[in-house]
C-alpha cells in the first residue's frame, strides 16, 4: 500500500479478511479518514 | 418517524453499513430482532475463533515437551472456554452498540416488516411502529441450511443433531463426533473437537474438502488433516439419524457410525421469509436477494448486503458490500468486485488463499504455471513447528508473469492478506 502510493479511498476499498488482527489496518483507514474529511483523502 | 436510511439486521453489513451513514450525517435507522453482531458476532466467526484458540492453546502445551515447556496434568475446562467466549461476544457486541449510539445510529430491536411505498418512502413495521425510510438496506443475513434427512427433525429436537447456534455452547466435551460437511466451517469444527481428543468422522457429499482451494492443494490439506486423526468420507449420502446413529453411503458402501453428536456444517441459507419484501415488488429468491455492482436490488433505492445476497456469506464481502451501498446512497459511484476476495479457513493448520485455483485458471483459458513448496523455507515456520508438511501453492498467468493465485496451509496464514492481487 506504500509502496504504491495507495490513497485512503483506495485501501477503504482492499477486503480485510475477517476475522483477523489485519482488519486493524482497515479501522484505522476509515477513523483517520472520518477525521480528515473527505476532502482530505 | 422518517429516516434517510432504514437498515434491517445489524450483522456485519448491517452494523457497518448504520456506522458508516451515521457517519456521513445521514439519519439512520437499525433494525435488529435479536443480537447486535449477527451470525458473525454470536455464533460465527467469533465465538469458534475463542474455542480453537484455547484448543491450539491446550495443543501447544500439552506438546511443548520438545519446545523445552513441559507441564504436568494439562487440562481443557469447556465450562471455562464457553464462559471466557461468553465474555468476549458480550464485550465486542457492547462495542459495536457504543460506535453506533456516539453516531447517533437509532436502534430498535424487533422484527420488521416491509408493508410498502408511499410517496417515494418505504414503510416499515417494527413492534407495531410505522417507521419511514428514503432508502432501505435489507441486511437479515442466513441461517443453517437444513439438509432433507430421514430422522434430522427429530434429532434436532431431541438435541443428538446441532447446528453451530448450538455445538458452539457444549459444556462437555464428547468422545466422538460426525461432522456433516467438508467446509470451512466442518474443517475448523473437526479440527477443534480432534484437538480435544474427540474423534472426528467426516461426512462430505462431494469428492473432496475445502472446496474453495485447488484440487491437489485441498488434497494435500486432506492428508494434513488425516494425519491428525480426523477420517473423512467422501462422495457421501445420508440415509438416516436415529436416537443414537448415522447411516450413509460413501462411494457406494453403506457405513453405520454411532457418534455422541451429529453437527451440521451443512452451509447456510439467506433469510428472507416474512420479511415483506414482496411489497414492494422484490421476489424472494431461493439463493438469496439479488442485487447488482452497487449492491442495489431491482428496486431503486433499495439495497441488500451480506450473506442475505448468498454468494460468497462472508463477514468481509459484507463490510465491503455494506460500504457499496452507503457510497451509492450518497452519490459517491462504487461497484462491489467478488474477483479477488480472499479466504481463511481457521482450522489447524489454517488455511487462506486468494485468487484463482488450478480449476477457476483453467476454466478461463489461463496458461498457468502452478508451484508448490513447502513452509519449511519459512525461517520462522521452522522455528516454531517440529513437524512440517504445510504448504504454498502459488500460481502464476504464464503469458503475463503475473501472480494471479496463492493458497497457503500454515501458521499465522490468515493474517497473510498483502498477497491479495
Amino acid at each position: 500500500m506504500i509502496e504504491r502510493k495507495m490513497e485512503l479511498k483506495d485501501i477503504k476499498e482492499v477486503v480485510f479478511p475477517h476475522p483477523s488482527i489485519s482488519e486493524i489496518i482497515r479501522e484505522g483507514i476509515f477513523q483517520i479518514d472520518s477525521i480528515l474529511g473527505s476532502e482530505g483523502g | 418517524m422518517s429516516y434517510d436510511l432504514i437498515v434491517i439486521g445489524g450483522g456485519p453489513a448491517g452494523y457497518w453499513a448504520a456506522r458508516r451513514a451515521s457517519d456521513e450525517n445521514l439519519r439512520t435507522l437499525l433494525i435488529e430482532k435479536k443480537s447486535i453482531g449477527g451470525t458473525c458476532l454470536n455464533e460465527g466467526c467469533i465465538p469458534s475463533k475463542v474455542l480453537l484458540n484455547s484448543a491450539k492453546l491446550f495443543t501447544s502445551v500439552k506438546e511443548g515437551a520438545k519446545f523445552g515447556v513441559v507441564a504436568d496434568n494439562v487440562k481443557f475446562e469447556p465450562e471455562t472456554v464457553i464462559e471466557r467466549k461468553n465474555r468476549i461476544v458480550k464485550k465486542l457486541s457492547g462495542g459495536i452498540l457504543n460506535q453506533l449510539k456516539s453516531r447517533g445510529t437509532e436502534i430498535i430491536y424487533g422484527k420488521a416488516k416491509i408493508i410498502g411505498k408511499m410517496d417515494g418512502v418505504f414503510e416499515l413495521t417494527v413492534n407495531d411502529t410505522v417507521v419511514r425510510g428514503k432508502n432501505l438496506l435489507i441486511a437479515t443475513g442466513s441461517k443453517p441450511k437444513i439438509p432433507v434427512i430421514d430422522g434430522i427433525m427429530e434429532g434436532l429436537e431431541n438435541g443428538y443433531v446441532l447446528t453451530n447456534s448450538e455445538f458452539l455452547d457444549l459444556k462437555s466435551l464428547p468422545a466422538s463426533l460426525v461432522i456433516l460437511g467438508a467446509g470451512a466451517v466442518g474443517l475448523e469444527t473437526a479440527s477443534y473437537y480432534s484437538m480435544l481428543g474427540c474423534k472426528v468422522t467426516v461426512l462430505e457429499m462431494s469428492d473432496r474438502i475445502a472446496l474453495n482451494t485447488g484440487r491437489g492443494f485441498a488434497e494435500n490439506l486432506m492428508k494434513i488433516f488425516r494425519k491428525k486423526g480426523i477420517d473423512f468420507y467422501f462422495n457421501s449420502s445420508i440415509l438416516n439419524i436415529s436416537h443414537d446413529s448415522i447411516t450413509f453411503y460413501s462411494n457406494g458402501r453403506e457405513y453405520v457410525l454411532h457418534p455422541d453428536y451429529v453437527l451440521l456444517c451443512t452451509g447456510r441459507t439467506p433469510v428472507v421469509d416474512e420479511l415483506g419484501i414482496e411489497n414492494i415488488g422484490l421476489t424472494p429468491e431461493k439463493d438469496g436477494i439479488k442485487i447488482d455492482e452497487t449492491c442495489q436490488t431491482n428496486i431503486s433505492r433499495v439495497y441488500a448486503a451480506g450473506d442475505v445476497t448468498g454468494g460468497s456469506m462472508l463477514a468481509h464481502t459484507a463490510f465491503r458490500q455494506a460500504d457499496v451501498c452507503v457510497n451509492n446512497i450518497l452519490g459517491k459511484k462504487d461497484v462491489m468486485r467478488y474477483d479477488n476476495i480472499p479466504y481463511v479457513i481457521y482450522s489447524c493448520p489454517e488455511i487462506a488463499g486468494v485468487g484463482e485455483t488450478e480449476e477457476s485458471a483453467a476454466g478461463k483459458g489461463i496458461n498457468y504455471e502452478k508451484h508448490t513448496l513447502s513452509l519449511q523455507y519459512s525461517g520462522r515456520f521452522v522455528a516454531e513447528n517440529e513437524s512440517g508438511f504445510e504448504l504454498c501453492e502459488i500460481l502464476v498467468d504464464k503469458n503475463s508473469r503475473r501472480l494471479i493465485g496463492v493458497h497457503i496451509a500454515g501458521s499465522y496464514v490468515s493474517e497473510i492478506y498483502m498477497v491479495q492481487l
